[in-house]
């Protein structure tokens, strides 16, 4: 388990006027007095508007930055300083289309990103394959990062994040700019890397749907501070809101998802539209 | 006019707030280690041996003085190059050419008032060059004639009009670093800086012709260490003016017509 | 050790496969070391020669610059490389991401430098070799001498490639730093002029430069003169500026994570 104590992270601006200018130094403080848990196997959310402090959080989390205060530990032990060990055990997947070597194919950047972590040339053979067999880009894996597409880029992020077969998996808006079809196969396969594969993730988004469907436990951060935590039960419990019945017209979401699949002869998408719309039968107010 | 001064303000402010001190540093190093590298050669390495087809080539000019004036007079010609041919790519890469290409104004102020503010800037460079160049024992007492300012007015003026032209390769090709580079190498090499270009393959002396440094070099030079008048350099005062013209005029027109196709594939 | 060499290996593929900005290269390694390769040398045209350190004629003076020159390329393209692949990865992305993982940022390092150098030298350096053949300088008899040249040459310009890359790691804007760096090396190690004439306070200058012993050296391999008398003194400034280097640099990668892990600030570009 990942384990955060009253972590706090402040950056130290400075600022110069001019060449000859005395420098101003300002302080922001981005994260104040988090604690929080990310058991194996489980997916844990952290929730919040944009500059709510998620991506500092995650980077803490993910030892890139150092938190100014509090205590950070990995399996009990002491991730701020053994962050060479940590590194070995983790890996992060941000969204968005960087992070990856554009003029090389999905297996050169695969096998770049493998050899960083020390794996063997076989066994690294044999895991780019099911990699790019499990995100689906088996056939692509000659071309070029650059002339693939959004969702591609995002898929091959996600098996360079799986590469060193990390145990802790941290996911920074993963489904960002995606449409609906990839972003509901990349939920999936973050469902299954927990369920399945008994990883522990981590997970920022803004989509609360996204949240709702796939956290375990949700904390939800603002201005830097975790305002309220639990499952989705408990948080909607808060507010003590009950279950309704509200008669609801069809989402257009849904109705493009079943216009999708009939015009690609894949039934009539009656199953997923009831699981993606899960949350709008149960709409709080 | 206004437009002149408005242009002269605006990039004047833009400098004073990001300094491109990079820029300047790096040319004022160019010059000074080309001074530097013959004078090391000259004095310590060659032991001042110069041969007498050198001093035929260049009119009687003792070594250093002629290495000192052609080196001062390329740091002119590539500040004044790279600032004009730089002036609307840099706007097009900051996002401000569209507003530019919007305004009714016409592009000779705007290159004028760039063509103003640098000149302050490039003479600064050119002089700390000459200073560098008087330590080493360059005899420029005749710098300050009226003969000798009109050549480097002459010289800037050419180098402006050449501005023009980089300006829309770079814009053509979006491109600065190369085309700089590869243009300033070349020139430092075929255009007679550091050794009488009477050396090079005769090819090479014709190639050299086009640019508008190899007249302007040759006229400063023969101004400051022969003492002519300019009335003597008639033909190489005539020879910066034409190919000023041609730049110039190419300039300008391919400049027009990149404008439309900017402006089209901006909007279209 | 294994995984280390491994490290190295992914970053020398990794540099070939990408192929930073091929024109790029081409120009700035190729035609313009050229280019002023040839403006040197006509630099040297108003002089006449008089044997001094034994330069008797333009065979001899175009061995003692195609040496320079190839030494200094390959120093020089490290100042590049680090520049532009500092600048790229910072853009991609991809450097952070290569902090995120536990390789050795030494074997990183090293690796990156080595791959650069096999990826953009070997276009001038025939160049080079084609002027050491054409002036007698290596002949079959030396031929030995040549795996020996390079593998010195490779492995001081890797050294140096690495603190390059350490320096670069550390902040965006060292361009700058490097254009004042750049030109007292030109001048200071010998790459056009040879030391051994200079005056005392010059010498002492050169001695700062790890390209000025290594330079030496291959002038000594190759029978070039123009170079030291004796080598022992250039092997042993070689080895201490490559050992200082070496240190300076796990010292500067140490500093820069640490620096890098407070501030957040390899996510910049």
């Amino acid at each position: 388990m990942i384990q955060a104590e009253h972590l706090s992270k402040t950056y130290v601006l400075k600022e110069k006027s001019h060449l000859f200018g005395k420098r101003k130094v300002r302080q922001i403080s981005a994260v104040r007095d988090i604690s929080l848990e990310i058991p194996k196997g489980k997916i844990t959310g952290v929730l919040g508007i944009n500059g709510a402090g998620k991506t500092t959080t995650i980077r803490m989390l993910a030892s890139l930055i150092t938190p100014t205060s509090g205590s950070l530990t990995m399996d009990g032990v002491d991730a701020v300083k053994n962050h060479l060990w940590v590194k070995e055990r983790i890996n992060m997947i941000s969204g968005g289309e960087r992070n990856l070597y554009w003029r090389l194919t999905a297996q050169e950047n695969l096998r770049y990103f493998g050899s960083l972590y020390g794996i063997g040339k076989k066994e690294l053979e044999e895991r780019i394959g099911e990699l790019l067999k499990t995100v689906g880009l088996e056939e692509a894996k000659d071309i070029p990062v650059e002339r693939y597409s959004k969702g591609m880029k995002q898929r091959l992020q996600i098996a360079r994040g799986l590469i060193n077969e990390p145990e802790y998996l941290f996911l920074d808006e993963p489904t960002l700019g995606l449409d609906i079809l990839i972003a509901k196969e990349i939920r999936e396969l973050i469902h299954s890397l927990a369920k399945e594969r008994g990883k522990g993730i981590l997970l920022t988004t803004h989509y609360i749907s996204e949240a709702e469907e796939l956290c375990d436990y949700i904390y939800v951060l603002d201005q830097g501070q975790i305002i309220a935590r639990g499952t989705k039960e408990e948080l909607k419990e808060i507010f003590k809101v009950k279950p309704r019945m509200v008669v609801q017209e069809m989402s257009l979401e849904e109705v493009l998802m079943k216009i999708i699949k009939r015009s690609r002869g894949e039934g009539d998408g009656k199953d997923s539209a009831c699981h993606e719309g899960g949350d709008h039968q149960t709409a709080a107010v | 006019m206004n437009l002149i001064w408005s242009t002269y303000r605006r990039i004047r402010t833009g400098i004073l707030r990001a300094v491109p001190w990079s820029f300047m540093v790096s040319r004022i190093t160019t010059g000074v280690i080309q001074i530097i590298i013959p004078y090391f050669i000259y004095v310590f390495f060659m032991e001042r041996n110069v041969t007498d087809t050198f001093y035929a080539y260049a009119g009687g000019a003792d070594y250093m003085t002629y290495v000192v004036l052609g080196s001062a007079l390329n740091v002119l010609a590539v500040s004044t190059l790279m600032n004009i041919g730089r002036a609307l790519i840099t706007e097009l890469r900051e996002g401000t050419l569209e507003m530019l290409l919007l305004s009714p104004s016409p592009r000779g102020p705007y290159f004028a008032g760039c063509l103003l503010e640098q000149t302050t800037r490039a003479l600064l460079e050119f002089a700390a060059v000459l200073v560098v160049g008087a330590c080493c024992g360059a005899k420029l007492g005749r710098i300050f004639t009226v003969s000798a300012l009109f050549a480097i007015a002459l010289a800037v003026f050419g180098f402006f009009c050449m501005g023009l032209l980089l300006s829309g390769v770079m814009l053509y090709t979006r491109d600065t670093y190369i085309t700089q580079n590869t243009l300033f190498v070349s020139m430092s090499l075929v255009c007679g800086i550091a050794f009488p270009i009477q050396y090079l393959p005769q090819w090479v002396q014709n190639v050299a012709q086009i640019f508008p440094l190899t007249p302007a070099v040759t006229l400063f030079r023969n101004v400051v260490t022969g003492g002519q008048g300019l009335l003597e350099n008639g033909q190489l005062i005539l020879q910066v003016l034409l190919l000023s013209a041609v730049y110039l005029s190419a300039g300008f027109l391919w400049n027009r017509k990149l404008e439309r196709s900017l402006l089209e594939s901006m909007f279209g | 050790m294994e995984k280390i060499l491994r490290v190295m290996k992914a970053e020398i593929i990794k540099q070939q496969q990408y192929d930073y900005h091929s024109y790029f290269v081409w120009c700035s390694l190729l035609i313009w070391p050229v280019l002023g390769f040839l403006e040197v040398y006509y630099t040297y045209k108003p002089f006449a020669f008089t044997g001094y350190l034994g330069i008797h004629d333009s065979g001899d003076l175009l061995a003692f610059l195609g040496t320079g020159y190839m030494a200094y390329t390959c120093f020089w393209s490290m100042v590049q490389n680090a520049w532009s692949m500092s600048l790229q990865e910072r853009e991609d992305g991809t450097l952070e991401i290569t902090f995120l993982t536990p390789a050795s940022r030494m074997a990183m390092n090293y690796g990156k430098a080595l791959g650069a150098l096999i990826q953009e030298v070997w276009m001038f350096g025939c160049f080079c070799l084609f002027v050491l053949f054409y002036t007698h300088t290596l002949t079959l008899e030396n031929l030995w001498a040549l795996p020996l040249f390079l593998c010195l040459l490779l492995f001081s310009s890797m050294i140096w490639g690495g603190m390059l890359n350490a320096i670069f790691l550390y902040s965006r804007d060292a361009s700058m730093i490097m254009d004042v760096f750049d030109a007292p090396m030109i001048l200071f190690a010998g790459t056009r002029i040879p030391v051994q004439c200079f005056p005392v306070w010059a010498k002492v200058i050169s001695l700062l430069f790890p390209l000025t012993y290594c330079l030496n050296i291959i002038r000594f391999i190759l029978g070039i003169q123009g170079g030291g008398a004796e080598i022992m003194p250039d092997l042993a400034g070689l080895v201490i500026c490559l050992g200082v280097m070496a240190g300076v640099t796990a010292w500067l990668i140490r500093r820069v994570e640490k620096h890098n892990r407070e501030t957040g600030e390899l996510q910049f570009y």
